[in-house]
C-alpha cells in the first residue's frame, strides 16, 4: 500500500472505532443522557482540537445553517 | 447576617434544593451579604418576591451552605442582566457615565468599575477645557475612547452571561455538559468564570478604532504601577511610580546615570510652558549633578515599563500612556501631547 492509501486506512479505521464505541456509549447512557453525554464529547474534542475553524466547519457540515 | 465566611465571591451552579439553577452570594459591607437567585422560565417575578418565597429560597440555600446564623432581609428587588451601551456618551453638553451609558451583567463584577473609570476619564478633560488647557475636541474623546472599552467589556462578558442566563434550550444543554465535566476538566472553567474573562481596557487614541495600531508596549493602556526609591536618602523606603503622577501630564524619562542632557532639558522646559505637563526623571542611579526625581537601582521598574536607558513615556492625567518611545523624539511628543489636548499642532 502507498502512504495515501495508508493514511486513508488509518482515517476509515479511526472514524469505524468512532462509530462503535460512540454506539456503544449511547446505548450505555440511554436516551435521557445522550445529548449532553454528546455534548460533553464535543467540548472535550474542541478543547483537543483547539481550531474553531474545524469545529465551525464541522456543526456547519452536520446541521446546515442558514447563510 | 455576621458570618466569619470569606470575602469571596460565591457561584452556586445546580444547587440541590435547585436543580439547573443559579445562585451568586457576594460580600457587601456592613455584615450585609447580596444573594442573587435566577428566575426559570414560567417563574413569575412578583410571585417570587413574596416575603414567603424569599424566605424558603434563603432557606434552602444557608440550610445547603451549613449556614445558621442570624439574618435579616433588607432588600429585595428583581434584577435582569443587560449588555447594552448609548450608541454616543456625549449629546452637546450633557455627557453619559456609568449606568446611564452602559449597563453590563453583574457576571464578571464590571458594572462599577467601568462606571468610575468613565469619570476618571472625562473629569481630567472636563477641567481642561473649563480652564483653557484643552480644546472642545478633547471632550469628544471621552465617548471614543470609554464606549471602545465598554464595548469589548460587552463581549468579553459574552460567554459568561450565556452561561449564566441559559437563553436557549442548546444554551442550557452545553452548560449542563460543561458542569458535569467541571470536577475534572478544568478548561470548562473558563466557560462560565467572567472574572476570568479577558480585561481589555486599551484604548485607541487615534480618530479610529484600531486602524493605527498603537507604537510602545503599553500606549493606550494604563500605566503599570512600579515600586522605585525616593532619590534623595531615605534608602530602604519605597514610592511609587503613580504616586509621582500629578493632574498634569507626565513625561517619565528613563536615564541610567539619573542625567539628563541640556537638549532634553530644555525641551522639557518649553513644554512645561505651552501645556499642563511635567518630567520625573527616573535613574538607576543619582550621580554628581544628575537630575533623578526617583530611583530604580535593580532596574526592576524599566524592565517591567519596557523602558531602557534613553526611552520616554508620556502619561496622561488619568494614568493612560499618551506615547512610548525608546528614545526621547521631541517632536513626537510635542504633537502627540497637544493631540491629547485636543489641539492642532504645538
Amino acid at each position: 500500500m502507498n502512504s495515501a492509501m495508508t493514511q486513508t486506512a488509518t482515517r476509515q479505521s479511526a472514524v469505524e472505532h468512532a462509530f462503535r464505541l460512540l454506539a456503544k456509549s449511547l446505548d450505555q447512557v440511554g436516551e435521557e443522557k445522550a445529548e449532553v453525554f454528546l455534548a460533553k464529547i464535543v467540548l472535550i474534542l474542541a478543547n483537543t482540537v483547539n481550531d474553531p475553524v474545524i469545529l465551525e466547519d464541522a456543526v456547519r457540515r452536520a446541521v446546515p445553517l442558514p447563510e | 447576617m455576621k458570618s466569619n465566611l470569606s470575602k469571596a465571591r460565591r457561584l452556586f451552579l445546580d444547587p440541590p434544593y435547585k436543580p439547573g439553577s443559579t445562585a451568586f452570594l457576594h460580600a457587601q459591607p456592613f455584615d450585609t451579604w447580596r444573594l442573587d437567585f435566577a428566575l426559570e422560565d414560567g417563574e413569575d417575578a412578583e410571585v417570587e418576591l413574596q416575603p414567603q418565597r424569599i424566605e424558603a429560597r434563603l432557606d434552602a440555600h444557608l440550610a445547603m451552605m451549613g449556614l445558621s446564623e442570624p439574618r435579616k432581609i433588607i432588600w429585595t428587588s428583581v434584577y435582569r442582566p443587560r449588555s447594552v451601551t448609548l450608541p454616543s456618551y456625549r449629546r452637546g453638553r450633557v455627557f453619559f457615565a456609568g449606568d446611564a451609558a452602559h449597563q453590563t451583567p453583574i457576571f464578571g463584577g464590571r458594572g462599577l468599575n467601568l462606571g468610575f473609570a468613565d469619570v476618571i476619564n472625562l473629569t481630567w478633560k472636563l477641567a481642561y477645557v473649563l480652564n483653557g488647557q484643552g480644546h472642545d475636541a478633547l471632550l469628544d474623546s471621552y465617548d471614543r475612547e470609554r464606549r471602545h472599552v465598554v464595548r469589548n467589556a460587552l463581549i468579553d462578558l459574552a460567554q459568561s452571561t450565556i452561561f449564566m442566563s441559559r437563553p436557549t434550550r442548546g444554551a442550557a444543554l452545553m452548560r449542563d455538559a460543561a458542569l458535569q465535566l467541571s470536577p475534572t476538566e478544568s478548561f470548562v472553567h473558563d466557560l462560565f468564570d467572567g472574572h476570568r474573562a479577558p480585561k481589555r481596557e486599551g484604548i485607541s487614541l487615534g480618530g479610529t478604532d484600531d486602524k493605527d495600531p498603537p507604537k510602545g508596549a503599553f500606549t493606550g493602556n494604563p500605566l503599570p504601577d512600579a515600586a522605585l526609591q525616593p532619590a534623595t536618602g531615605g534608602s530602604g523606603s519605597s514610592v511609587f511610580l503613580y504616586d509621582l503622577l500629578s493632574q498634569d501630564f507626565t513625561g517619565l524619562y528613563f536615564s541610567a546615570q539619573g542625567k539628563v542632557p541640556d537638549s532634553i532639558q530644555r525641551f522639557f522646559a518649553q513644554m512645561k510652558d505651552k501645556a499642563p505637563f511635567r518630567s520625573i526623571v527616573v535613574g538607576q542611579q543619582n550621580e554628581t549633578g544628575a537630575h533623578a526625581d526617583a530611583l530604580d537601582p535593580d532596574g526592576a521598574a524599566s524592565k517591567k515599563l519596557e523602558a531602557a536607558d534613553g526611552a520616554f513615556i508620556l502619561v496622561r492625567p488619568d494614568s493612560y500612556v499618551a506615547g512610548q518611545w525608546d528614545e526621547l523624539n521631541s517632536d513626537q511628543i510635542a504633537t502627540t501631547l497637544f493631540s491629547n489636548l485636543g489641539r492642532g499642532a504645538p
